[in-house]
């Protein structure tokens, strides 16, 4: 009880001194903001880290975690769309000129659209020396004798040359468990390159693609993906007339959901000072002190960040949430 | 005297076949360009020569110019293979599996397909394209591949025509480790409409 008259008795104090000194209190108000102001934008660091917006034990948190982990925002694909067949073969050339741009900048770690001699690689003995990094122990649990010769009638069987070659290379069959995955793979991914040209094209070669492999990302830095894409861009300034480019990677969702939020923002801030207007002329009948219902929170925001810029290292801001990195 | 004779006569025979032309050959080969499928049952004898063993195959096979080829082994064990120019399916009675194999991912299958319909086509000009080929008799040829693929593997081919010349009797593959792979047809059909179901794998 004690403490709390005392508390009442300081607060009136302050009070009724605020109310006396109004100007000083204006000034200082005024002091502050600017102090803000001045740490805002000058001590704020601020990033957009979209994993920060998620809980840290949230399975969506957990998700997006996973996927930084896995460095899937590595590899970007350019796909150079020419619109005719065997258009890529005619800009062979110019994209072996970008490719090896491309090598050297710095956010590369590495490019590929160079094929090796494919129709010598992709012989179906050449298969079986990826067994052991595709496969467990547990495919020998079938490599027996019986096995052997069964998969040697069944090759005999094919109306081709070299079967004795491709049986001691793979007396099991493994190759053809292989075979099967690989066309499940082409499903999955939709994608189908060629292998006559000695680089990445589809089967009429109407389209060719790069692959790189970029440094370590983090998948959710649309300001990083911004800077990488636009560097990209300005390698192939000089592309040929009816050439297409097209990005594939995950990095374009990442600005994707920016440009989504941010419009989100702006569609929110529209509708908030419209309606606020409404309610300025309408229920306020345009009485100034209405003023004050917008200002008190943009000033309050303002003095937040403003301390919170110089308390920590990052603030990373996303739609209408702050996430802090001490 | 006799062996006189029969040196004389062995010459006659040689500069018949020495003085027929790749032209003359060709020309003689028409009834069979014209045909358009081929169906026909046959026995495929792989001489082993590391294993000195004989593996016999009986089967069926079936081919669409310039479309799909049938192989269908009986015995002693059954599978189908379709090759076709995009890729090559297999089918196994023993797992009922269906293995597909995409020439675009692997392209000797394409020169294997492209092969096959072509010796199985008796067009000489095409097979010009591919091979060395010297006339071996009135009714044979032997080609010698110049792709750098069959050459690992087959140092010639000798593929023997029907008197009719509509068909293709044998063809022999000699591989370059002595192995010799030697097909014989027989029940031939020719420009009869192959039924579709005889495609559909697994066979219905």
């Amino acid at each position: 009880m004690v403490i709390a008259a005392k508390i009442e008795k300081a607060s009136s104090r302050a009070l009724i001194f605020a109310l006396r000194h109004r100007k000083i209190l204006w000034l200082f108000c005024f002091i502050l903001l600017v102090f803000a102001l001045v740490s805002t934008f000058f001590f704020g660091s601020y990033g957009n880290d979209i994993k920060t917006l998620f809980p840290k034990n949230s399975d969506a948190g957990k998700a997006l975690a996973s996927m930084q982990r896995s460095q899937a925002a590595n590899t970007v694909v350019l796909e150079f769309d020419t619109g005719q067949k065997n258009g890529a073969v005619k800009i062979e050339p110019w994209l072996d000129q970008l490719a090896s741009r491309l090598e050297k900048l710095e956010f590369v770690n590495s490019l590929t659209f160079r094929l090796s001699n494919f129709a010598e690689d992709a012989a179906p003995e050449k298969l079986i020396s990826a067994i052991p990094l595709l496969y467990d122990v547990t495919i020998l649990d079938n490599a027996n004798p019986a096995t052997a010769v069964s998969q040697m009638l069944r090759q005999a069987a094919m109306p081709v040359p070299g079967v004795v070659a491709r049986h001691r290379h793979d007396p099991f069959g493994f190759s053809l468990k292989i075979f099967n995955e690989l066309e499940v793979l082409k499903d999955l991914a939709g994608m189908e390159f060629s292998p006559e040209h000695l680089f990445i094209a589809n089967r009429d070669a109407s389209r060719a693609a790069i692959i790189l492999d970029l440094n370590p990302l983090t998948i959710g830095d649309a300001a990083t993906v911004r800077k990488i894409f636009s560097k990209l861009k300005a390698e192939w300034k000089d592309l040929p007339v009816g050439v297409q480019v097209n990005i594939i990677s995950p990095l374009t969702h990442t600005l994707g959901n920016e440009e989504t939020i941010k419009s989100d923002i702006i569609r929110i801030s529209l509708f908030s000072i419209l309606f606020l207007g409404i309610l300025f002329f309408v229920l306020y009948r345009g009485d100034l002190r209405a003023l004050w219902i917008p200002l008190i929170p943009i000033c309050a925001s303002l003095f937040v960040v403003g301390v919170m810029a110089v308390s920590f290292d990052k603030i990373r801001r996303t739609g209408g949430m702050q996430h802090l990195t001490p | 005297m006799r062996f006189l004779i029969l040196i004389l006569a062995l010459l006659c025979v040689q500069t018949v076949v020495a003085g027929d032309t790749l032209a003359q050959f060709s020309e003689r080969l028409a009834p069979l360009m014209e045909c358009q499928t081929v169906q026909a049952d046959y026995v495929q004898t792989r001489k082993i020569k590391s294993l000195g063993i004989d593996l016999v195959i009986n089967g069926s096979m079936a081919l669409e110019k310039n479309g799909r080829l049938l192989w269908h082994s009986k015995s002693p064990l059954s599978s189908i293979i379709i090759i076709s120019a995009d890729s090559l399916r297999l089918w196994d009675a023993e797992t009922n599996q269906v293995t597909t194999v995409s020439a675009s991912r692997f392209p000797w299958l394409k020169l294997i397909y492209s092969s096959m319909s072509e010796w199985l086509s008796g067009d000489i000009k095409k097979l010009e394209n591919s091979s060395r080929i010297t006339i071996k008799d009135k009714h044979t040829l032997e080609l010698v591949p110049e792709q750098e693929f069959f050459l690992k593997f087959v140092s010639k081919v000798e593929i023997s025509f029907t008197s009719a010349y509509d068909a293709v009797k044998t063809m022999i593959l000699f591989e370059n480790n002595g192995d010799i792979l030697h097909f014989e047809y027989k029940n031939i059909i020719l420009n009869q409409t192959i039924p579709e179901s005889r495609w559909l794998l697994p066979p219905k």
